[in-house]
């Protein structure tokens, strides 16, 4: 049976609504687990209290931490500082020169863009070196299509995800929700993979095994039984 | 909120998000309702466009909602009888 992750959800969530609710609205759209995103200053406490309080309810939380670098060298230092503090690394570039870069980079799990910025778009030449995965957030999406013009979106979309395809990028899907109604079903943010053109059973690994891959293989890296790349220490440490 | 509202949400959203010939596509038809719960018949292939439709249903009337597919199926009969669960 697939496990469904959610690998973006905001942590104003948690301080908005009790965890038992949050956990309930979680369970319910389908999910087995998510990835928390929050500040890099934040308490490590509450975010390990929250963890505790999530498995209680029979889920599993990861820890993201998203970023937007100005300049390679702020990119470079954020990763250097923070790669060992959490499960996920999320960068939204805000040029095509850093989305190479962030692209590129093997600490970087997933790059994101700005959906009303028109010039730093996921393009073949970052999918060439691409090693991370590719995120659509489905929050933003919902809300730029209250706006209107949402077939120039969906159409960006759409060439986005060919072009990951064509280069094997895993493709992650997330609600990057803040509030309990921007929590939506896991299934129904597979549809709309289903609809950017992904397969029907690529649009429920973009929400099932790509997001588990990624936390699966950054849990091995950040434990003490990891030596490096394909060696591991066995048996009790 | 009546099935009404519920059923032209979705063709609204549809349509928006597919066009006509997307809404004429999917066949869209309400058979069954019960408060806020709602079955949708939709031509067999399409369900991820009804789907997508309900993951992007954000007002019905002016007023904000959230619409979640609870579950798909080739009969009726099994939807049924899911809606009469008291779990839900």
């Amino acid at each position: 049976m697939r496990r469904y992750v959610d690998l973006n959800v905001e942590m104003e969530l948690f301080l908005k609504n009790p965890v038992s609710r949050v956990a309930h609205e979680i369970k319910r759209s389908g999910f087995h687990g998510v990835a928390l995103s929050s500040d890099p200053n934040t308490n490590c406490g509450s975010l390990k209290s929250i963890r505790e309080s999530m498995r209680e309810h029979g889920l599993d939380v990861a820890f993201r931490v998203n970023f937007e670098p100005r300049s390679r060298q702020e990119l470079l230092k954020f990763l250097r500082r923070n790669r060992m503090r959490f499960e996920v690394i999320g960068v939204k570039p805000l040029t095509n020169e850093l989305a190479t870069v962030s692209a590129r980079d093997h600490r970087v799990d997933l790059i994101y863009y700005d959906l009303s910025k028109r010039n730093t778009v996921f393009r073949e030449s970052v999918a060439h070196v691409c090693v991370g995965a590719l995120e659509i957030q489905v929050r933003p999406l919902v809300a730029l299509s209250a706006r209107g013009g949402i077939h120039e979106i969906f159409a960006r979309l759409m060439r986005e995800v060919r072009i990951a395809v064509e280069h094997d990028i895993p493709i992650v899907v997330t609600s990057s929700a803040r509030e309990l109604s921007e929590i939506r079903a896991a299934r129904d943010m597979a549809a709309l993979a289903e609809c950017l053109g992904l397969s029907g059973g690529g649009s429920l690994d973009a929400v099932s095994r790509n997001p588990i891959e990624i936390i699966s293989r950054n849990r091995l890296k950040l434990s003490e039984r990891y030596i490096m790349e394909g060696v591991q220490l066995l048996g009790d440490v | 909120m009546d099935w009404k509202t519920i059923y032209s949400g979705f063709i609204k959203t549809l349509t928006n998000l597919f066009g006509e010939f997307g809404l004429a596509r999917v066949e869209l038809r309400s058979i069954a309702s019960k408060d806020n719960l709602i079955i949708i018949r939709c031509r067999r292939g399409e369900e991820h466009m009804v789907r997508c439709a309900a993951l992007m249903l954000t007002s019905m009337d002016g007023q904000p909602v959230k619409a979640r597919t609870l579950r798909v199926s080739g009969t009726l009969k099994s939807l049924k009888r899911f809606l009469s669960r008291d779990s839900i």
